[in-house]
């Protein structure tokens, strides 16, 4: 019996942009259509690749650096506006040296206001909750995420699994933290999202976690081992700390 | 820079390179592109009435990316419009089209790839950005019909260009 269904319900279908009724009748269809059938379970395979972060192209964080520098004001010397009574000065014929001091001025007052490193890591916080960023490698198990990391990374972050502690592991992905690469992995505490940064350091001392809010999200920071670590998360400060410990204790 | 803009704004950082980077297809381009789509966002968003920021900013994105094309590479451009009036023959589904593995992926990112300008456009809009009808028809300008016919036609040629190059593995 040759298929009369129109093609474009099926993706339509597949979208989820039919009302339940048109939804229902491409149901009924599917089950006595063959064809139909086997097309959708072979887009729902596609699909499911198609949708992995390997085909997401996040923007570099050099790219992101710059677009922030050049949209903030703070950074944007394409604002001469700012300072109409010096620009009367220089069109009232005030000369060079008005221009140097406006200069001068102009920059001393444009200065970059630098981002803290970690305000710098609560915004790569904020951003890996979007949808498909979180992880590049999702698992449980302590003994898939540090491999995953092999060859990825010029160093062996330290990976373990503290489900027992209620705080488990849930995956893990490349990061860049201060310009430099960094492991994050992800664990979960009930319904928050932690996110542990970990990059290596020259600086060989130790030194015990302090714990810092930003913008809500609180930020616990210390070094071990030759490694900076930084948990980010809105998870209260006190559990937090206690994850900080399970880390390094 | 407005405070909105910050919070409406920069999030969708990663959305635009990925759109800049799937229309241009390389990512040298795709940066300088999405670095003048956020100058542009910024010199319009007084015009933003609120709403969808991330279709606002993705519309910006692909029209920065068009004319991008239409200076840069007006041949490559014209060529890849014509073939979307070609219909696409219809292959039927390919139950053997598995994905699983890395190698998998990696056919699929070259068929992806090869598929012509409007159609890797809007199979990048629907299934790697996960917008919905309506925001693709915001932000490519196209009405909701139209949407639905060519991610039905795109769907239909990623299957044969799989399909063509699993033959040829073979």
């Amino acid at each position: 019996m040759a298929c009369t269904l129109q093609h474009e319900l099926l993706d339509a279908y597949l979208d989820q942009e039919l009302g339940i009724e048109r939804a229902l009748e491409v149901e009924s269809h599917l089950a006595s259509c063959r064809q139909c059938a086997s097309e959708v379970e072979s887009w729902k395979e596609i699909r499911a690749p198609l949708q992995s972060s390997v085909l997401y192209y996040r923007a570099p964080a050099q790219l992101e650096d710059k677009i922030r520098k050049m949209v903030s004001p703070s950074h944007a010397p394409e604002t001469p506006e700012k300072f109409p009574w010096f620009q009367r000065w220089i069109w009232a014929g005030g000369g060079a040296v008005f221009a140097a001091a406006a200069l001068l001025i102009a920059f001393a007052i444009t200065r970059p206001a630098t981002i803290s490193p970690n305000e710098a890591l609560v915004d790569n916080h904020v951003r890996s909750l979007m949808p498909g960023h979180l992880m590049d490698v999702i698992s449980t198990d302590q003994h898939t995420v540090k491999p995953w990391f092999d060859g990825k990374l010029e160093f062996a972050p330290p990976v373990q699994d503290f489900a027992a502690a209620g705080y488990p592991l849930v995956g893990g992905r490349l990061d860049y933290v201060d310009g430099h690469q960094a492991a994050a992995l992800v664990y979960h505490r009930a319904l928050h999202v932690i996110n542990l940064y970990i990059w290596p350091t020259e600086n060989t001392a130790s030194s015990s976690p302090t714990a810092q809010t930003i913008r809500g999200y609180n930020v616990v920071s210390w070094r071990k081992n030759g490694f900076e670590f930084r948990a980010v998360s809105d998870l209260n400060t006190a559990e937090l700390r206690d994850f900080a410990h399970l880390v390094a204790p | 820079m407005p405070e909105r803009f910050d919070q409406l704004i920069l999030p969708h950082m990663d959305a635009a390179y990925n759109l800049a980077r799937w229309i241009l297809g390389s990512p040298a381009d795709a940066d300088d592109v999405v670095q003048e789509a956020f100058l542009r966002a910024l010199r319009f968003f007084d015009g933003f009435r609120g709403g969808d920021s991330r279709a606002w900013l993705l519309k910006i994105v692909r029209n920065t990316s068009y004319s991008w094309l239409r200076k840069n590479r007006p041949a490559t451009f014209a060529e890849e419009f014509d073939e979307t009036l070609h219909s696409t023959e219809n292959t039927t589904a390919n139950a053997e089209t598995q994905l699983l593995s890395r190698a998998e992926t990696d056919r699929l990112k070259k068929a992806l790839e090869t598929l012509p300008l409007a159609f890797r456009e809007v199979l990048v809009l629907r299934e790697i950005e996960g917008l919905s009808y309506k925001e693709i028809a915001d932000v490519t300008g196209a009405a909701m019909g139209t949407v639905m016919s060519s991610l039905s036609r795109a769907r239909q040629k990623l299957r044969s260009e799989l399909s063509a190059t699993a033959v040829k593995e073979v």
